[in-house]
């Protein structure tokens, strides 16, 4: 009946894999914005990775002041001019990225798993779990971040930590419904039928066949909440819960300027033009892989 | 002049692996009256061809390398977009695979197919049954009208009671009939018709042939039916062209095709039809092609 | 392995209307019985929406039943337990209508095919090494190279999808294969090869057939006996070649006529003589 003699097996290859990846980056360079917002975000991300070894003054971050260079407009020795304290611009505004984007990371990245966990429950087993889980969900939605950390930061006082815990605890919930909803799409499925005929259980048919086929929408929905994390973050700042003044971040150097506008207006256009990069640029890279990962879009 | 006139039609596509030829060299001539089958298989270019003759393939990613397709003597391919809308509307009326994605879920059957009528009603006053002076409100009932004397054509029970109910309340069947209905209201010439049965179930796919088949008993226009069932284009056409490929292998009269096939292709897929008269080892697939056979 | 359905009667709640009331029900399955022998190919016709799916659901115990048995071997499965459940769902597959939909499409063509091997491990109990061994013989078995083990679901043919399907449905060596339409949605020349192979395979693993269409002609070719369902009640069975000749249903003797022939002399909208080349 079966052939006897030694089968030809392949091995088990990566080109398929890596062929997928190209096509999709093909997909993705259609767009010259999205190739825009990818490279600034890598570019964010190395500046930021770098920030402590090409820091032109690494004194001023650790909060060394030289008041006799205060309000220097931007030159070459200073390409983003001085502050109120003599420190430099630059220093502080390439400092400031890495407690940015690292919150925003950590924010984004805590919603998602959060999220996805509680999404995926009540999509798969619906019933009374899903209206358990779903009603704390809206629970939590009608409370507006910037409230929460505050409260959290009454609370618990300030500080990087806590106002991640705070951001991330009025997140998830968008990412629960996001999940919920796919899972329930994808449950209805053939190939999810075909798993439940072969006798696969629920950890398997959710795991192996459902989450990662909605990965992308997650991803989508994560680079565009990366810009907004990172805005978040910085508002925290302006309003002065959050990261402590010594530490540079974009947020609080924004408010530090914000009474010597419009005369020394470097001081502030320096971390705004950071903020506003970060943002667009994460939102352009969201709205191309988008265009790429949208289901609607394959085949 | 023919109605429809396709010569040496070639497109090509562009994707991820670079520019494919997709069309090779299509001629195709429909006169009034005719029912045209076209079949092929899957990828064998009759969707791209039905769909170029009304230029609804975007360019880019679409290329076309030669060739004309005349409509009534206007070459479609180098019109401005505004004829083509027009032409679209009201001289060549289409009908698509699924009628469940091609109505609108959220209006009322009413809804979409009184907006059809309107726009062929503008392009040509006469279609509705008035003048070009005619007012707005002219305009709006007598595309009601129209609307529903079609639904009623088409075979819709009751139709102007059921105008105004949404798709969902509808059948599979009943939908595929209001888009016939929709492709039919501005008279067109020539009715396009991209695997109208397909998605019916046999008993519906007979009614919905005889609606098209009376319609061109009755209108005298031509059709082309892009279909991969052999048995549909044996049942209703009056001739037919198989594609392979993006090429026409073979085309001529219905009868002369189908019962003394020229080409082994046509011959191999009529030996894979199951029948109620085939015998179990009898099909044969394209298992005996080679590409020489098509050479 | 026997298959026996029992006056199998399944009703739909009716949709809940406001607050304490429902819709009328909907019966999917009214009072059907039939019997499918060990060994052979049974045929199941019937349209949308007429139950057959719902029927299969059922066999499969993805739906319960309002009344009725259905037999595996004289085992009733909607009384099993779950082990035993999980133990004929190994001897028990099923091929899919959409080869399309029915493949997971994050997953290798070697996942997809040794799934059902990773399941049912505690009956199969077989290596990783030789699982893979076991997915490469199933594709040679269906008719497809090894060369296509790692690649991804979307890389191949329709046809080759479903012959995929049908080497995932064979993996644990099954003794009964529900097929459910499974060649609606490919052309006519790759239906005619799979049509073909699933012939071929059945005479060689001595397999039992459930086959589900809606087109008579698959039936005809594939199977030896036929029930016709109509609106969830079977109104016709027997063996093929009587259904088809002599047909006593009305229905039946409908589908017969509706289905298009690809002689244009049997069209019902021309007489003979129009189609002939002196036309």
């Amino acid at each position: 009946m079966t052939t006897p003699e030694p089968l030809a097996i392949p091995r088990r290859n990566q080109s398929a894999r890596l062929e997928n990846w190209s096509r999709a980056f093909y997909r993705f360079r259609q767009s010259w914005l999205s190739m825009v917002g990818l490279a600034i975000v890598v570019a964010l991300i190395v500046l930021a990775l770098l920030a402590p070894f090409i820091v032109p003054y690494p004194e001023h971050v650790e909060g060394v002041t030289n008041t006799a260079a205060r309000f220097q407009p931007p030159s070459a020795s200073a390409w983003f001019g001085t502050n109120a304290l003599g420190q430099d611009m630059f220093s502080l505004v390439l400092v400031g990225s890495q407690v940015s984007l690292f919150s925003g990371l950590a924010v984004v990245f805590i919603a998602v798993v959060v999220g996805t966990a509680v999404g995926a429950i009540a999509g798969y087993f619906g019933g009374w779990i899903d209206e358990i889980l779903m009603r704390v969900t809206d629970l939590l939605l009608t409370i507006p971040s910037l409230i929460l950390a505050m409260a959290v930061a009454a609370a618990l006082g300030t500080g990087v930590f806590n106002m991640i815990i705070a951001i991330s605890l009025t997140w998830w919930p968008a990412y629960a419904r996001l999940v919920r909803g796919e899972v329930i799409g994808k449950k209805e499925e053939q190939f999810i039928a075909a798993a439940h005929a072969l006798g696969a259980g629920w950890p398997r048919i959710l795991c192996r066949h459902i989450l990662p086929n909605i990965v992308s929408p997650i991803i989508v929905k994560a680079s565009l909440d990366m810009g907004f994390a990172i805005l978040t973050v910085a508002s925290l700042g302006f309003v002065g819960i959050g990261v402590k003044p010594p530490t540079p971040e974009w947020g609080t150097l924004l408010s530090g300027a914000r009474s010597y506008m419009p005369d020394y207006w470097w001081t502030a256009v320096a971390p705004g033009m950071a903020i506003f990069l970060a943002v667009l640029a994460f939102n352009l890279l969201g709205d191309g892989l988008r265009d790429v990962l949208d289901p609607k879009a394959r085949r | 002049m023919a109605l429809l006139d396709i010569r040496n039609l070639n497109l090509a596509m562009r994707s991820y692996e670079g520019e494919t030829q997709i069309l090779h060299g299509i001629d195709l001539v429909i006169e009034r009256g005719e029912i045209w089958g076209m079949v092929g298989e899957t990828g064998s270019g009759k969707s791209l061809t039905g769909l170029s003759i009304s230029r609804l393939i975007p360019t880019p990613p679409g290329r076309y390398l030669a060739g004309s397709i005349e409509f009534q003597g206007t070459d479609v391919l180098k019109a401005a977009e505004r004829d083509m809308r027009r032409l679209r509307g009201r001289h060549i009326g289409t009908i698509f695979q699924d009628p469940t994605t091609n109505l609108n879920p959220v209006f009322r059957i009413g809804t979409q197919i009184v907006d059809v009528a309107l726009h062929a009603g503008h392009a040509d006053p006469t279609v509705l049954g008035l003048s070009a002076g005619a007012s707005r409100r002219e305009f709006k009932r007598a595309a009601r009208e129209k609307a529903i004397e079609m639904l009623d054509k088409v075979g819709i029970p009751k139709a102007a009671e059921r105008i105004d109910d949404y798709p969902h309340q509808f059948s599979g069947g009943m939908r595929q009939r209001v888009l016939i209905a929709m492709a039919m209201i501005g008279k067109p010439d020539l009715l396009i018709a991209d695997e109208p049965t397909t998605a019916l179930d046999v008993s519906v796919q007979a009614q919905i042939l005889r609606l098209i088949h009376d319609l061109v008993a009755e209108r005298n226009i031509g059709v082309l039916l892009i279909t991969h069932n052999l048995g549909v284009v044996a049942q209703i056409c009056t001739h037919v062209a198989v594609m392979h490929r993006g090429r026409i292998l073979e085309s001529g009269k219905v009868g002369d095709v189908l019962k003394r096939p020229a080409h082994v292709y046509t011959q191999a897929l009529l030996n894979s039809v199951p029948t109620v008269h085939t015998k179990r080892g009898e099909l044969r697939g394209l298992s005996g092609l080679t590409p020489e056979s098509f050479a | 392995m026997s298959l026996v359905i029992e006056n199998v009667t399944k009703t739909f709640p009716g949709q809940r209307q406001g607050l304490f009331g429902r819709g009328d029900s909907f019966t999917a399955l009214d009072d059907v019985s039939l019997r499918v022998a060990k060994g052979a190919s049974f045929g199941l016709v019937g349209e949308s929406g007429s139950g057959k799916t719902t029927l299969t659901r059922c066999i499969l115990r993805l739906e319960s039943l309002t009344s009725g048995r259905i037999l595996f071997d004289g085992a009733d499965v909607h009384a099993l337990a779950s082990a035993e459940m999980r133990r004929l769902r190994s001897r028990l597959q099923i091929v899919f209508q959409d080869p399309y939909a029915s493949l997971d499409p994050r997953m290798t063509i070697h996942d997809i095919v040794a799934e059902p091997l990773v399941i049912h491990r505690d009956v199969v109990k077989m290596t990783e090494r030789q699982r893979t061994e076991r997915v490469a013989e199933l594709l040679l078995q269906v008719g497809l190279g090894t060369q296509h083990l790692f690649r991804y679901p979307h890389e191949f043919s329709g046809g080759q999808r479903q012959r995929i399907g049908i080497a995932r449905a064979l993996a644990v060596r099954p003794e009964f294969l529900i097929l459910d339409e499974p060649t609606s949605a490919l052309d006519v020349s790759v239906q005619a090869e799979v049509l073909n192979l699933l012939h071929r395979l059945q005479v060689e693993l001595g397999l039992t057939y459930f086959f589900i269409s809606h087109d008579l002609g698959v039936i005809r070719y594939i199977c030896d006996d036929v029930a016709v369902i109509y609106r969830g009640k079977l109104v016709e069975q027997g063996p093929v070649a009587e259904i088809f000749d002599r047909p006593q249903n009305d229905y039946t003797r409908m589908l017969l006529n509706a289905m298009p022939d690809p002689d244009p002399d049997r069209s019902p909208f021309r007489r003979p003589a129009e189609a002939g080349v002196g036309a």
